[in-house]
């Protein structure tokens, strides 16, 4: 078996993983080789992360934690790569001004 | 010559527009399957990858909520986790329209289902999506709604609205529909009367038709005294608009 690189991250979108912040999230993790996984328990069930249909069917709400593990050569920097982009709160303040 | 018929139902932008009506079918176009997987999955792909070059020309011009809509779209249709399921469906004999209505239809219920509003109104963007594909597999393409008429149907995808030419005005009539819908916000937005909720409307003969957006109001077949009637409304409306875009008195008085 091998080992995962592992991470969580509180999610304080206000909507949780609606479309938009899940469209740049799966576009992120598809910038990695590694297997990425999210899930919103450690216990899983684990989802491909750079899947939008299975990332949007976890229905991730408001602050929620949102569990992150990566498997491969990149899998450190797409686990912080992933981490920074949730605590960016998806880079939405300036999204939200311009669609108003 | 046809009997005039108000319709109420209820407002989802306002504005008064007056023109031929185009009623948009939601029978789609026959599609005769090959019976040959191999076949079947080329043509399948074939429908991803034009629709997703559709929805990617879309985005180029889209801002704001609209561009937010149709990249998740294009997402969906870029993800294997919906595509591969429709494809093994295919595999196995089933027609390729059939397949991919089968495995979206699947995803929808899950949207449809949820106790949460926004990711209910999702499901209307994988209605889109799914719709989009099957018009691909159809060979019926893009439907390019005529410039400058009032739009009547069940529902309006959001897609269809932003391919639609407004140049010439238009208008939005709907037997179903909402206020809060993506489309109803663009409606607004770019200021197109809209009307939502109309229940049923027998397309038989009609070719003109008023709609007042504000009162949630469509007459279909409108006959000269109302026309004069709604254009004068329309008319002392655009004032009103000018009135209060300019923020000052448009003064009839005022002495040359």
């Amino acid at each position: 078996m091998n080992d995962w690189t592992s991470s969580s991250v509180v999610i304080r979108h206000e909507v949780g993983l609606h479309a938009r912040p899940s469209v740049k999230l799966t576009k992120l993790a598809k910038t990695f080789a590694s297997a990425i996984q999210i899930a919103g328990s450690p216990e899983g069930p684990w989802i491909d992360a750079k899947s939008i249909v299975k990332v949007m069917a976890m229905k991730a709400k408001q602050d929620s934690t949102l569990y992150m593990r990566a498997q491969g050569g990149d899998a450190p920097a797409a686990v912080t790569a992933l981490k920074d982009l949730v605590e960016r709160d998806f880079d939405e303040d300036a999204a939200h001004a311009a669609s108003g | 010559m046809r009997h005039p018929v108000e319709l109420k139902g209820k407002p989802a932008s306002d504005g008064i527009f007056a023109g031929p009506v185009f009623f948009l079918s939601s029978a789609e176009a026959e599609r005769r399957a090959s019976g040959d997987p191999e076949v079947e999955r080329q043509a399948f792909d074939e429908a991803i990858a034009m629709a997703v070059a559709g929805l990617a020309a879309l985005t180029e011009t889209a801002e704001g909520e609209a561009a937010e809509m149709l990249s998740f779209q294009v997402a969906l249709l870029e993800d294997d986790a919906l595509l591969e399921p429709a494809r093994a469906l295919i595999a196995q004999g089933k027609p390729a329209d059939l397949a991919w209505r089968r495995t979206v239809d699947a995803e929808i219920v899950g949207y449809e289902m949820s106790d949460d509003d926004y990711f209910r109104a999702r499901a209307a963007d994988l209605k889109d999506m799914r719709d989009r594909v099957l018009r691909q597999l159809s060979g019926a393409g893009a439907r390019q709604a005529q410039a400058g008429a009032i739009l009547i149907g069940d529902d309006v995808p959001p897609s269809l609205f932003l391919e639609a030419d407004w140049s010439k005005g238009g208008a939005i009539a709907l037997t179903q529909g909402s206020p809060s819908s993506h489309v109803a916000i663009l409606a607004r937005s770019r200021g197109i009367p809209m009307v939502v909720g109309l229940g049923n409307v027998a397309p038989n003969g009609h070719a003109e038709a008023v709609i007042d957006g504000a009162r949630g109001l469509l007459v279909l077949s409108p006959d000269e005294a109302a026309k004069r009637d709604w254009s004068q409304k329309a008319e002392e409306l655009a004032e009103r608009t000018d009135f209060f875009r300019d923020g000052r008195r448009h003064d009839t008085k005022t002495p040359h």
